[in-house]
C-alpha cells in the first residue's frame, strides 16, 4: 500500500488532488510519515546479513582493486576473520584476522587487505607480510560508519586470492567523534609493547603495539575549517632490519591505534615500529629483546 | 456533504490515505500542545521522568528526565528532551504552570535525548547556559547527530538541527542565576560522564539537578573518562541535598545509596578492564566479560555496557 502511494504520489496530479484537501504543510507531514516508515523497513530490512557478493559497492571495490580474478573462500582454510557484529562502539570494533596455515618460502600470504564495502574508504588497511613472520594474525580495531561486510583479503605469494567476511551491524563510527578530546595530547606519537609470552627465538611471537594517535576521521567536523584531518598513513615494522610488516592505513582503524601480530626472530634483537600520518609526522619507537625478556 | 461527494468519486487509495494522514497528523499536533507529566519533586522545581532509551517514533526522543524551576521573576529550564516536539511540549508543560517567561536554558551535555528540544526555546528573553567545552563538542557531532535523528524520528523532527553553538553561554567554573526569590547555582565538572557536563542546584529548596552524573535504575554511560567519573560521584556524595533529579529514571533508594551503587558500577568496570588488560584479555573478549556481574541490577545494560567497557579499557591501557 505505501508503495503503491509513494509511486503515485510522484504523479503531479495525484499531488495535487491530496495537496488541494489538506494544503501544503499537512502534506509535507504526510510525506515525513511515509520517509519515517520507509527508513524503519529499510532498518529491518538490514538486520539479516545480505548476499555478501552481491553488495553494489563490494562489486566496485572488487573490480578496481583485483580486476577479473578469481576471490576463493578462505575460511578454515586460507584466511579466517573474528569480531563481535553487535552492538559494540562503532568507533571501536576489535576485529581478528588468523592466516590458517604457516608462513613458509613455498606458501605464504603477502598481502592482506581489509576491507569496509561501506566506509568513505573502503580500503581499511593493506598489511605486506612476510614469509619470515611464521604465521600471519593481525588484531587491529575498526571504525565503521554504516551497517556493512568488513572483508579480509589474502593474496598469496602464488597471486592467488582467498577471502573471508563478516556482516557487522554497527553505524557512525566515522563521523561520530569519541568522547574523548584528543586535541593537544601530551602523549601524542607514543607507543607501547606488549607480549602475551617470554621471548623466544626460533618461533612466532606475538606482540602488541599501541599508537596514542587521534587517528581522526575526516568526516568529524572541527571548529577549525580550515584543519585537515590528521590520520596514520603508512606504518612499518621492522626485527634486526627486517620487514616484520609493512602497512598502509587510513581513518578506518580506531583512535590510539592498536596492531597486535607475530613475528619470527632468530636472535635476540631490536623490534622497530615507525608510522607515519597524513601531517607527515613520523612516530617510531624500538624495543631491545634478550631472552630472558618477560612482560 | 459536498466534499463526500467529491471523495467518493476518487480511487479508494487516496480516501484511504486522505484518512489514514488525517488520522497521523492530528495525533502528532495534538502531541505538540499536549503538556508531558510533570512531578513537583520540591516547591518550584518540576520534573518530567522520560522514558529509558533508544529512541523510537513512539516516544519522540523523551528519553531523559528534564524540566523547569520556577522563581518569581522568571523561569530556568534544565535540560530539553531528545526532540524539538519533546522541548515544544516542554515549553507547553511550563506555560500550564506559570506565565513568568523562560529566562535560561540550562544544558547538561551534548547527548542526543538531552539536547534536541533546546531549539523550541529560542527567543531573546533566553539565555543557553553550556560547560566551555559544548560547544565544540556540538559542532563535532551536529551532522551525525542530525542524520541519526533524521533516521529515528524523520525529516520534520530534525529539520531545525541541534541547538547553534552560537546561544551558548559558557559556565566557566560556576554561575549564579536569579530566577527572583531563588538562585540557581550552575556548575561546569571535570570530565565526568561526558568532557562537559554542567549541574544546577536551586538553593531555595537544595534541589540537585545532575544530568547524567547519576544515573538511577538505567546503567551508567560512560562517555569520557572512567577514573575522573568515580573522582565526581565521591564529590556528589558529600553534597546531600534535600532533594535531587537524576538524568535517567528514578531513585527510589535515594541520594547516598543510589550514588553508592553508581560507583560500585563503576569501580567494577575500572577493576575488571585493569585485570583484562594486566592479563592480556583482548578488548574483544574484555566487552563479554569485564564488569558483567553487575549485569542484573541495571536496565539496558546489553545496549549500553559493551561501550562501556570499551571506552574504560581504551582509556585503562595506557595506564602507567
Amino acid at each position: 500500500m505505501l508503495r503503491l502511494l509513494i509511486l503515485s504520489l510522484n504523479g503531479k496530479t495525484e499531488y495535487m488532488i491530496v495537496a488541494n484537501f489538506l494544503g501544503k504543510s499537512l502534506f509535507t507531514l504526510y510525506v515525513g510519515a511515509i520517509l519515517i516508515s520507509l527508513s524503519s523497513h529499510a532498518k529491518s530490512a538490514n538486520f539479516d546479513s545480505p548476499d555478501h557478493a552481491a553488495v553494489p559497492e563490494w562489486q566496485i571495490i572488487k573490480d578496481l582493486m583485483f580486476g577479473d580474478r578469481p576471490i576463493l573462500e578462505g575460511r578454515g582454510k586460507i584466511v579466517s576473520m573474528f569480531l563481535n557484529t553487535k552492538l559494540d562502539d562503532a568507533s571501536t570494533v576489535p576485529v581478528m584476522i588468523n592466516g590458517d596455515g604457516d608462513q613458509t618460502r613455498d606458501s605464504y600470504i603477502k598481502t592482506l587487505y581489509v576491507v569496509i564495502d561501506k566506509n568513505p574508504i573502503p580500503t581499511a588497511g593493506i598489511f605486506h607480510f612476510s614469509p619470515e613472520s611464521g604465521r600471519v594474525k593481525l588484531e587491529t580495531r575498526l571504525r565503521f560508519e554504516k551497517y556493512s561486510f568488513v572483508r579480509a583479503i589474502a593474496e598469496m605469494n602464488d597471486g592467488s586470492l582467498f577471502m573471508d567476511q563478516q556482516w557487522v551491524q554497527v553505524q557512525g563510527g566515522c563521523s561520530a567523534p569519541s568522547g574523548r578530546d584528543a586535541a593537544d595530547d601530551p602523549l601524542l606519537g607514543k607507543m607501547r609493547f606488549r607480549f602475551d609470552d617470554a621471548f623466544a627465538i626460533n618461533e612466532p611471537n606475538l606482540v602488541q603495539v599501541q599508537i596514542r594517535h587521534p587517528n581522526e576521521s575526516a568526516l568529524a567536523v572541527d571548529l577549525d575549517p580550515n584543519h585537515e584531518a590528521q590520520f596514520l598513513n603508512s606504518l612499518d615494522v621492522q626485527y634486526n632490519g627486517e620487514s616484520v610488516i609493512s602497512a598502509e592505513v587510513n581513518f578506518s582503524i580506531s583512535d590510539n591505534p592498536v596492531f597486535k601480530f607475530y613475528f619470527f626472530p632468530r636472535s635476540e634483537g631490536e623490534l622497530t615500529v615507525r608510522a607515519k600520518d597524513t601531517h607527515d609526522s613520523v612516530f617510531s619507537e624500538s624495543i631491545q629483546l634478550v631472552k630472558d625478556h618477560s612482560n | 456533504m459536498d466534499l463526500i461527494n467529491r471523495l467518493s468519486h476518487l480511487p479508494g487509495w487516496v480516501v484511504f490515505a486522505v484518512v489514514l494522514m488525517c488520522v497521523t497528523v492530528s495525533s502528532y499536533a495534538d502531541d505538540l500542545a499536549r503538556p508531558l507529566k510533570v512531578v513537583e519533586v520540591s516547591p518550584g522545581n518540576y520534573v518530567h521522568f522520560g522514558e529509558f532509551p533508544p529512541r523510537t517514533e513512539k516516544n519522540m526522543g523523551d528519553n531523559s528526565n528534564i524540566g523547569f524551576i520556577v522563581g518569581d521573576r522568571c523561569v530556568a529550564v534544565f535540560d530539553t528532551g531528545g526532540s524539538p516536539s519533546v522541548g515544544k511540549r516542554l515549553g507547553a508543560t511550563i506555560a500550564s504552570v506559570t506565565d513568568l517567561p523562560i529566562c535560561y536554558v540550562v544544558l547538561s551535555h551534548v547527548h542526543p535525548d538531552h539536547i534536541f528540544g533546546a531549539t523550541s526555546f529560542i527567543s531573546s528573553q533566553t539565555k543557553y547556559l553550556g560547560h566551555p567545552n559544548l560547544p565544540k563538542q556540538i559542532i563535532r557531532r551536529k551532522n551525525y547527530y542530525e542524520e541519526h535523528l533524521s533516521e529515528d524520528l524523520g525529516a520534520e523532527e530534525a529539520s531545525q538541527g541541534i541547538i547553534d553553538p552560537s546561544h551558548i553561554n559558557i559556565v566557566d567554573h560556576d554561575m549564579t542565576l536569579d530566577l527572583g526569590g531563588r538562585t540557581l547555582e550552575v556548575r561546569s565538572w571535570r570530565a565526568s560522564h561526558t568532557d562537559h557536563d554542567l549541574t544546577a542546584f536551586d538553593t531555595l529548596t537544595e534541589t540537585m539537578w545532575t544530568g547524567d552524573l547519576f544515573f538511577c535504575e538505567h546503567i551508567p554511560v560512560l562517555d569520557s573518562n572512567v577514573k575522573s567519573f568515580s573522582v565526581t560521584i565521591g564529590e556528589l556524595m558529600n553534597l546531600r541535598p534535600r532533594a535531587f533529579v537524576p538524568g535517567h529514571g528514578r531513585c527510589k533508594e535515594g541520594w547516598d545509596l543510589g550514588l553508592q551503587k553508581q560507583k560500585k558500577y563503576l569501580s567494577v568496570l575500572e577493576r575488571d578492564a585493569r585485570e583484562a588488560i594486566k592479563n592480556n584479555v583482548s578488548l574483544m573478549d574484555a566487552v563479554n566479560t569485564v564488569g558483567w556481574s553487575e549485569r542484573s541490577k541495571w536496565a539496558n545494560f546489553d545496549l549500553f555496557h559493551r561501550r562501556n567497557v570499551t571506552t574504560a579499557y581504551t582509556e585503562l591501557e595506557w595506564e602507567d
